[in-house]
């Protein structure tokens, strides 16, 4: 087996001779930013977290309460499958993102890109299913209730169009960014396969 | 000391001593300066928070090297291609040596940028694989670092240094522009 590549060579030295050492107050400065862009990254995952099952909550929870209150069926029947609706997509997404953990970036090459390309995979697959687990429950229910409007029957209509509107809207975006993720996936596939 | 602080000292003195090195990388993977300078505070931060699980299994400088290659593999799969017209990354990492006379000084300099080029011109695995190289990894790193075999990383480095070197002799000789 040829050794030499374990001794600095010319072009090692060549190389290495490029940019400047760090200096103290480099990495000062560096470390300040880290660990305002570290807290901040903490902070936005916190928020996010905390906003995703708040808004859940509140929905399940009003949702809840207008089937109780309302006076058709029909209406009742919505409200109540948009509550449980909303709770199926926070478990739902909850369980998810236990179950797909982070790759982690100190792995080998390929250990870290196989996780990579599995987590890219299961990233497609919810975006490009979000119109069966996260609209469709939402929509049926809205439609539904939409259509329980005995006082006026033509808003509930209207209405009934409009939430299908929405929801073909959301399936669409959803869509798109999953084709997003795909590129960026073939992307990443073909920077490991291209060979030299 | 708390333990803050010595989780600080223990990644300042990282930063101090790879710092260099994980610039040369990010120039070499990035379009342009500024998108250089956004990978390599990618790679700190996750080295940032790496650092707390590394329990030494294997060397710092293997450890790091995978979190920085891997780091640069999820940026050049997501980025958009930008060039920075005005801060062009090969002046800014160009230091000739000094201490020799101006006509041999501006030869290393050239060689130097010619090398970075060659480096760009790489596609990106075996990019990785010179990167190591350039920085001193034996093979037997390399192979940590990169999950490739040993013998095809000894084959594929062979093949681009014999490239290199002869890019490099015919510049020398005045024959070839880039």
């Amino acid at each position: 087996m040829n050794t030499s590549f374990e001794q600095n060579d010319e072009l090692c030295r060549l190389w290495q001779g490029l940019g400047r050492p760090s200096s103290d107050k480099e990495v000062h400065e560096i470390m300040e930013l880290l660990q305002k862009r570290a807290s901040r990254f903490e902070r936005t995952i916190f928020w996010r977290n905390v906003c995703e099952y708040a808004a859940a909550a509140i929905v399940s929870v009003v949702f809840g309460l207008l089937a109780f209150i309302a006076t058709s069926p029909l209406q009742q029947l919505g409200h109540a499958i948009v509550s449980a609706g909303a709770l199926w997509i926070v478990v739902f997404l909850w369980s998810m993102q236990r179950s797909s953990s982070k790759p982690l970036p100190e792995s080998s090459g390929e250990a870290y890109r196989n996780a990579l390309l599995a987590r890219y995979d299961r990233q497609i697959l919810l975006l490009r299913t979000a119109g069966a687990w996260y609209v469709l429950p939402l929509t049926i229910g809205l439609v539904v209730s939409s259509l329980g409007n005995d006082h006026a029957p033509e808003l509930g209509f209207v209405m009934a169009g409009i939430m299908v509107a929405f929801g073909i809207g959301i399936t669409i975006l959803n869509w798109k960014a999953a084709t997003k993720l795909a590129a960026e996936k073939g992307e990443m596939q073909r920077l490991v396969e291209e060979a030299g | 000391m708390d333990a803050e602080a010595k989780y600080r000292e223990r990644y300042a003195a990282l930063l101090e001593e790879y710092t260099p090195a994980l610039r040369r990388l990010c120039h070499s993977y990035c379009e342009g300066a500024s998108e250089g300078d956004d990978l390599f505070q990618e790679i700190a931060l996750a080295l940032w928070m790496a650092l707390e699980r590394f329990r030494g299994e294997s060397s710092e400088r293997t450890w790091l090297y995978r979190i920085a290659h891997n780091v640069a593999l999820t940026f050049a799969a997501k980025r958009r291609k930008r060039v920075d017209r005005e801060r062009p990354v090969e002046s800014e990492m160009d230091v000739p040596s000094a201490g020799s006379d101006p006509e041999s000084r501006l030869a290393e300099a050239q060689k130097r940028q010619m090398l970075q080029l060659l480096v760009r011109e790489l596609p990106f695995q075996d990019r990785q694989l010179v990167l190591l190289y350039l920085e001193g990894l034996s093979t037997a790193e390399i192979e940590v670092v990169t999950g490739l075999s040993r013998s095809n990383v000894t084959v594929r480095l062979s093949r681009i240094r014999q490239r290199f070197s002869d890019r490099l002799q015919n510049a020398k000789a005045g024959t070839v522009t880039l």
